[in-house]
């Protein structure tokens, strides 16, 4: 049964030599199991911080971060929180297989551990380059590397911290496409966190838009299949997120050419 | 260029098994060993044709044969691998008391920046003192028989050893050890399976610094005061005249010097693959 996150009052400041600054502000949000959320804002909005307080790697100085499953509250270890980085973060001296399998190891047997692996392993089309170390990979490679050895451990909750920062646009359309299918595929809580609009769009069911430590709005997406960033369906909701951020609402394009040219901007 | 372009096209070839799916630049150049071998040849040629000839004087630089002459007899009366027995002994035990002392502190100060403070100040301190000054002292200390020695070799190779494993462990990548976080392993977990492995070119670094130092610093103290060994040989056969003896010691010295350092170059390759080229930071090849 899959886990979903509660945050209830959630903070997180940070000390500064000249004051402090408040990089999450009390925000409450519930995250349902198996939903797949995307966290959008520009740089400094909190939402890495964010990400961090619900993997655990920091501790928030006010409010909880709370793990259901059937709407009960379990630990954060039972709960099984796996999180991807923006750089893939591979250790250099283990080989592919080896750092895919790298959470599993002294966790599981032999066996289980190599059978575990090689799923993985071929669910992301890595099978070629088991025995290859990570400075061969190109960065698309590397970061499916790091998402196999998130998945590895099947954890209920999966967060990533903009994965595909540093990737050139084909290889960000494949992950986004791979990433959609692998939620589908596994019905786990994924949450992801971007600076990118569209990608948020295209990939998160519900975007969240932070702006200043808090939640300036929550965007249904409420298209089932995959559609790219360019569909106009996206105009409004595109504008709709700038708004939120910005207060302006000159981020879309005018939309009256498409019209005219009979496309229909509500799905 | 595109003439250049596909010249560098038709010399990539598949490389070995963990370069699987790439290609790597087929230029290859003759065994390093071979290339290697061109000038000490022609040393010994011309050293050879100069004797022949007569260009030096046999006191100063005797002949290959007189030298091989002597380093035949020296084998043959034991006096040659007693010495390089001895020697070796000494690196053996001098080196791994600093490796037994320098590697903890390193890790430990790696680990713990703060306490450093307590320490900085000393060690740089015995930094800054060449060993073989403090050798006068040591033997009033130590006496002259295998204490000194060890000191001596322990304080010329603690600080490369020591350095290194701290810079090592101190470089380590705090993304990979948040990774660790992430995936809940405990601080021993972290430390054996993401810091260690980390730091590990770099100690290696030190160790083969330190191995070729500890050579140096023996050498040296053997020659001021000892009763065996290599140094000794050389100091012994400068009180007799005889410097065939002297360059068979020299050459000794430095074949032994060179095989040490290939044996652990090829050790930390296999125990750092990733990165066992880069412990071999002097590029010999």
């Amino acid at each position: 049964m899959t886990v979903g996150i509660r945050l209830r009052g959630v903070g997180r400041t940070y000390a500064l030599p000249n004051g402090s600054i408040r990089a999450v502000d009390g925000l409450s949000l519930t995250v349902d199991p198996g939903a797949f959320v995307t966290v959008v804002g520009r740089s400094g909005c909190g939402k890495t911080t964010l990400l961090r307080l619900v993997s655990g790697l920091e501790e928030p100085t006010e409010g909880a971060v709370e793990f259901l499953r059937d709407g009960r509250r379990v630990e954060r270890g039972d709960a099984g929180v796996g999180i991807v980085f923006q750089e893939p973060r591979l250790m250099p001296w283990l080989t592919v297989a080896q750092n895919v399998r790298f959470a599993l190891e002294g966790r599981s047997d032999r066996e289980q551990i190599e059978r575990k692996t090689s799923e993985t392993l071929r669910m992301l089309g890595l099978e070629r380059f088991r025995d290859a170390y990570p400075q061969h990979l190109s960065g698309g490679m590397a970061q499916r590397v790091a998402l196999g050895r998130t998945l590895v451990f099947d954890p209920e909750i999966v967060l990533m911290d903009e994965p595909f920062g540093a990737l050139d646009y084909f290889t960000r359309r494949k992950l986004r496409r791979d990433i959609r299918a692998l939620h589908a595929q596994t019905g786990k809580t994924f949450v992801l966190v971007t600076h990118d609009v569209d990608e948020a769009l295209t990939l998160g069911r519900t975007v969240i838009v932070l702006e200043a430590g808090r939640i300036a709005d929550i965007v249904p997406v409420p298209f089932e299949t995959a559609v790219e960033s360019d569909d106009p369906v996206f105009i409004p909701l595109r504008r709709r997120i700038l708004r939120a951020i910005t207060g302006e609402d000159s981020f879309a394009p005018d939309i009256s050419h498409y019209q005219e040219a009979g496309v229909n901007a509500s799905h | 260029m595109p003439g250049e372009d596909s010249a560098s096209i038709r010399n990539l070839r598949p490389c070995r098994k963990e370069h699987v799916g790439y290609a790597c630049d087929g230029r290859s150049s003759a065994h390093p060993l071979f290339s290697g071998m061109l000038f000490p040849v022609l040393a010994l040629l011309f050293w050879w044709i100069g004797s022949r000839l007569g260009l030096w004087n046999a006191f100063l630089l005797p002949s290959p044969e007189a030298v091989i002459g002597a380093a035949w007899k020296l084998t043959l009366n034991g006096q040659l691998p007693a010495g390089i027995l001895s020697s070796t002994l000494r690196i053996v035990a001098g080196f791994g008391a600093s490796c037994a002392l320098a590697l903890p502190l390193g890790v430990l100060l790696g680990l713990r920046p703060a306490w450093g403070r307590l320490f900085y100040p000393t060690l740089e301190f015995l930094r800054h003192v060449p060993p073989l000054a403090l050798l006068p002292l040591l033997i009033l200390w130590f006496g002259i028989g295998e204490g000194s020695k060890m000191v001596v070799i322990l304080l010329a190779t603690f600080f490369p050893v020591f350095l290194n494993t701290l810079d090592g462990v101190r470089r380590c990548d705090a993304g990979l050890i948040e990774v660790g976080r992430s995936l809940n392993l405990t601080g021993t977990q972290r430390f054996r399976r993401i810091i260690f492995p980390s730091a590990l070119p770099s100690i290696l670094t030190g160790l083969r610094l330190g191995l070729g130092y500890s050579w140096r610093a023996l050498i040296g103290a053997e020659l001021i005061a000892a009763s065996s060994g290599l140094g000794y040989m050389i100091h012994d056969a400068e009180s007799l005249s005889r410097s065939d003896v002297i360059v068979v010691g020299i050459l000794a010295l430095g074949l032994i010097g060179g095989m040490s350092d290939h044996l652990f170059f090829r050790l930390a390759r296999a125990a750092a693959p990733w990165k066992g080229a880069s412990v071999r930071r002097d590029g010999w090849d």
